[in-house]
């Protein structure tokens, strides 16, 4: 074995220690956040859908709810398209929109890219979006510069305030700002109190409740600490039927609590690993939006994975009473 | 094969693996999330196939080739210059996609891009490689 010279020696060393280092920060960082982000530039849907194709009667209601879509990256973009089918073969007037509309970038710069290209086929469509907030769309919302972004973002879509209530044939819809500082700050005790008074004049069939972080997740953020405790309560003695919320980045659903289904439609562009708890009926890691369609006094739900395979089917059926 | 070609071409392998690497992360997390296929990446393996084929034949010709240098000093330029690229084929397409998010898409935005961060990558391990070997020719000529 030839001798080294100590150049040779210390190179040997560092390039030993190097690639070391290297092999671990790409298995353990660099290709991780890789597979998990949206990053590659993708074409936006190109399909003509049939305009107000949908039928919205009394008793009768289609919608779907997506979460977490702002990359505008391919993944998004095949979400998007798979709603766009989802609409062909099943039209709906309505997305719920389950926060973090706006990745990598301002709201105002990216509107575009995040939002109108990829959902150009529902716009055109004249299907109506509405909005509950996420982090993302506000970064840290203590902040002023936060806070403009998200009255930019309700301002692009034509959502009327942080919280809101809809309702679209038989079912009312109450969205919530479960951000800091919406939900546990100062303002936490007036979205409480509103959501219960609102909660308590509904009267239509359905009630659902969407809101960004989760109450019950088993995934990469998890069930966000203290909102079971100050909403969950409310939406049981009120008899919310389904709650919708993204932020985790896969598909879960909860079996009832306290007569409360908890779904987790979080896949709109990235994907995150998820587990599945005690409170799990079905859960998976996957590109996905929620098809729901109410007849009556049955809700029916799919979630459908960008390539058209159905992840979950549920049923829900009306409360007594209702 | 002598064991010198056979390392040889294990190092060019090697540096083909490194290179199509992160396409082959994007493609399996698309095909995990979307199911296989939906989320195109073909155009990300193409291009990473093509830098990666170069990149592979330069290595194997650097490693091989004699020179002034000794095989020894060779070989260790060589290996340091595998992590900068193994780190850097990763990390510059992925900085390169975040600086350009906002830009409107066309057919050849991404492999066109994707192509381009791969060549810086393989540009910055081949400095490093030939630093390196400076640096330690600069001994073996100038005495221990």
């Amino acid at each position: 074995m030839p001798q080294l010279t100590r150049r040779q020696l210390l190179a040997a060393g560092l390039g030993a220690a190097g690639s070391l280092a290297a092999g671990g920060g790409l298995a353990g960082r660099l290709w991780p956040l890789l597979g998990r982000e949206d990053l590659v530039p993708g074409a936006a849907p190109d399909l003509a859908l049939p305009a107000t194709a949908w039928s919205t009667t009394a008793d009768r209601l289609t919608f779907a709810a997506v979460g977490d879509t702002g990359s505008g990256g391919r993944q998004a973009m095949a979400v998007a398209d798979r709603m766009a089918r989802g609409y062909q073969a099943s039209p709906y007037g309505l997305v719920t929109h389950l926060g973090d509309l706006c990745y990598y970038g301002r709201v105002e710069d990216r509107f575009d890219d995040v939002f109108v290209r990829p959902m150009r086929p529902l716009i055109d469509a004249g299907v109506r979006f509405e909005l509950a907030i996420g982090n993302h769309d506000g970064d840290l919302h203590h902040s002023d510069e936060s806070l403009a972004e998200i009255d930019a973002e309700l301002r692009l879509l034509g959502t009327p305030a942080r919280t809101y209530t809809t309702s679209h044939g038989p079912v009312d819809f109450f969205y919530l700002d479960s951000s800091a500082p919406g939900l546990f700050g100062a303002d936490a005790t007036a979205q409480v109190e509103w959501l219960d008074d609102a909660l308590a004049s509904s009267a239509n069939q359905w009630k659902v409740v969407c809101l960004h972080h989760p109450l019950f997740s088993s995934g990469s953020h998890g069930s966000t600490p203290g909102a079971r405790n100050v909403l969950g309560p409310v939406f049981a003695r009120r008899s919310v039927d389904l709650v919708l919320s993204g932020h985790d980045h896969h598909y879960e659903r909860t079996r009832p609590v306290d007569g409360v289904t908890y779904v987790v439609s979080g896949g709109g562009c990235k994907t995150t690993p998820v587990g599945r708890s005690r409170f799990t009926a079905a859960a998976a890691s996957a590109l996905q939006y929620l098809h729901v369609d109410v007849a009556g006094d049955r809700l029916t739900g799919r979630s459908v994975r960008a390539d058209g395979v159905v992840l979950d089917r549920f049923e829900l059926r009306a409360r007594e009473g209702r | 094969m002598s064991l010198g070609r056979t390392a040889a071409a294990a190092y060019a392998v090697l540096v083909l693996v490194v290179v199509l690497a992160p396409a082959v992360v994007v493609r399996a997390a698309g095909d995990r999330g979307a199911g296989a296929g939906v989320v195109g990446s073909a155009d990300l393996l193409g291009a990473g196939a093509v830098v990666g084929v170069v990149a592979a034949v330069v290595a194997w010709r650097r490693v091989s080739a004699p020179g002034a240098a000794g095989p020894a000093s060779r070989w260790i330029a060589a290996l340091g210059a595998l992590g900068v690229l193994a780190t850097g084929a990763t990390a510059v397409p992925t900085i390169a996609l975040h600086a350009v998010t906002g830009v409107p898409d066309g057919p050849t935005l991404a492999p066109v891009l994707w192509a381009g961060a791969l060549a810086v990558a393989v540009l910055c391990a081949e400095t490093v490689r030939r630093r390196l070997l400076r640096w330690l020719t600069d001994e073996e000529t100038h005495g221990r």
